[in-house]
């Protein structure tokens, strides 16, 4: 195994801790751990774990794009009677514009300060409405279709108004953060806080003033409604507890050890 | 459909063995030699050494269980 995948003029920059502006950067954080803790071989595995982990990650999400695209999107709006063949077309085209987007999306992470702070921001514009979504959907059975989309809908476009509110006015940071000096993180967390109970109190709101599904047609949909199925007894190292404890044990072992 | 052919898991084992047998040796190599990568942290762990063990022994576990003949058993 070769001793680094990385380049040898970048490796040696950073086992040299060059007072590099790029060395510097949020974004190198776990490359330049691996560099500094692995060794041979073990850097090479860490480094192909990296990729594998990503690769694994696209391809999912790129399935995931082209499925919702083709089936959601394309076929019930735009062309209903395709034939099989058409919708497998469609679905390779939208895989290679959506690479071809998100590459896009690549060259907008230069100016955040950090992947990080660029993915948390999605997260608290798309992700945290549909966190209220999910949860009140799954967990009460009051909840309307009608009040989950507007939910959703007005929790994304609340969090991205806050998000382009501060963007304009950064005084404004001291509403949304409650703190003037907060920093990119903290103000993707309160968003994402604030998008949440947004899109909970629009969902409770709406459903009170919509009608909801029978209970009968909420089975398997709702939890307390669905009857759970019964569990057989199995050897104990089939069993999820036995393995939660033991996890649970090794967490505190390992807090104990490196506190 | 019957299945047929050497279960993916098989050729995964072989692949945990390899690679945990070159991180091991190697982490055998550097602890007897005393000879350690420069600027590298924490050597004295020697984490080669238990990383590729328990690599070598994760992939003879699949090496064993999903052997050809005995796999679908």
């Amino acid at each position: 195994m070769a001793r680094t995948t990385l380049p040898a003029a970048y490796q040696q920059k950073v086992l040299s801790a060059a007072p590099d502006s790029e060395l510097h950067s949020y974004n190198q954080a776990l490359p330049l751990m691996m560099v500094r803790y692995l060794g041979p071989g073990l850097l090479g595995l860490g480094i192909t774990a990296l990729i594998a982990g990503f690769m694994s990650g696209m391809a999912g999400n790129v399935s995931a794009f082209s499925t919702v695209w083709t089936y959601d999107l394309y076929k019930p709006l735009i062309n209903k009677k395709g034939s099989d063949s058409h919708y497998v077309m469609v679905g390779r085209l939208s895989i290679v514009i959506g690479v071809a987007i998100s590459i896009g999306a690549g060259y907008l992470v230069q100016h955040a300060h950090g992947i990080m702070d660029y993915v948390q921001a999605l997260f608290s514009i798309f992700i945290a409405p549909l966190l209220a979504t999910i949860l009140l959907g799954m967990f009460w059975k009051r909840a309307t279709r009608l009040a989950g989309f507007l939910g959703l809908l007005f929790g994304i476009v609340f969090s991205a108004s806050l998000f382009e509110w501060v963007h304009l006015y950064p005084a404004k940071l001291a509403y949304v953060a409650l703190s003037p000096d907060a920093k990119p993180m903290a103000e993707n967390v309160f968003r994402a806080l604030w998008a949440c109970l947004f899109t909970a109190i629009v969902i409770f709101v709406v459903s009170l003033f919509t009608k909801p599904r029978p209970v009968a047609e909420l089975d398997g949909l709702v939890y307390g409604i669905t009857k759970l199925p019964r569990e057989e007894p199995v050897p104990f190292y089939k069993n999820e507890w036995t393995w939660a404890i033991l996890v649970v044990i090794i967490f505190a072992a390992l807090n104990i050890l490196f506190w | 459909m019957r299945s047929s052919g050497i279960p993916i898991w098989f050729f995964i084992g072989v692949l945990l063995v390899v690679y945990g047998l070159m991180i091991f040796g190697y982490g055998v190599y550097e602890w007897h030699t005393g000879i350690y990568p420069p600027l590298v942290q924490l050597t004295s762990l020697h984490m080669p050494v238990w990383w590729g063990g328990l690599l070598a022994l994760l992939g003879l576990f699949y090496v064993t269980k999903f052997r050809p003949g005995r796999a679908g058993k």
